[in-house]
């Protein structure tokens, strides 16, 4: 059962306040994915306290650095059930946890930060994990 | 924003490793745990009679991308719990 939009609206805010894009139905999440190509982060943001308090500023930190996706989004475990799904559908194998992230290169998965290595961790550590991934992924080519 | 539920003990919401003396293993976010048992919740169990890999081979995966909410709540007896650590300290082969 999804919780009161009133409780999540500043959950929500906390990343689309900052350029994050707020994909609310399954074909949202398949544009953003989609034929543009480029790198992408999608942010499973989720009421966790014991979680998410720390991995929306972590996400934010991350996305201040100097190589960083072509794009970020955030679907919301619990309350947009449909983008969610979607999302994790994009993830193929890996198990679904909120909050977390995923990283994609073209439109396939190349980096995913599951829920037990956001948990009870503070924001500069796991900026610090997001940041090795957009380093390894997001890289300009030398081309 | 910190937890909603400072109460509930340092291990409430992580995601933890649960050895049993039998050979058995659960990963599955902490409720509580005290004397008397362990309750996790959306876990996933490796028995290793059941299984085609062993238990450091599913716990390495778990390790990476995290494991499958399969059992909804599990309440493991105290005496049958050998170790209790969080998923994120396992350390990677």
């Amino acid at each position: 059962m999804p919780y009161p939009e009133e409780l999540v609206t500043p959950m929500r805010r906390e990343l689309s306040d900052h350029g994050v894009t707020e994909l609310k139905s399954a074909s949202e999440v398949d544009e953003f994915l989609g034929p543009e190509g480029g790198s992408a982060l999608v942010i499973i943001n989720s009421v966790c306290g014991c979680a998410a308090g720390g991995a929306r500023p972590g996400a934010l930190l991350a996305l201040q650095s100097e190589q960083r996706p072509d794009r970020a989004g955030t679907v919301f475990a619990g309350q947009d059930t449909e983008a969610t799904q979607r999302a994790r559908e994009h993830c193929s194998q890996v198990p679904p946890s909120s909050p977390s992230m995923a990283l994609f290169q073209g439109g396939e998965l190349v980096w995913f930060l599951p829920r037990h290595m956001i948990e009870g961790r503070d924001p500069q550590t796991i900026a610090f994990d997001i940041i090795s991934a957009f380093e390894e992924h997001c890289a300009p080519s030398d081309a | 924003m910190g937890t909603f539920h400072d109460d509930m003990g340092e291990l409430h919401g992580i995601t933890v490793v649960v050895s049993q003396h039998d050979g058995c293993t659960w990963i599955g976010r902490c409720h509580s745990e005290d004397d008397v048992e362990v309750i996790l919740h959306d876990a996933e169990l490796h028995d290793p009679a059941m299984s085609d890999e062993n238990a450091e081979q599913w716990l390495q995966r778990a390790r990476r991308f995290g494991h499958w909410p399969r059992v909804s709540t599990i309440r493991i007896p105290r005496p049958q719990v050998s170790s209790l650590v969080r998923l994120a300290e396992i350390s990677a082969s």
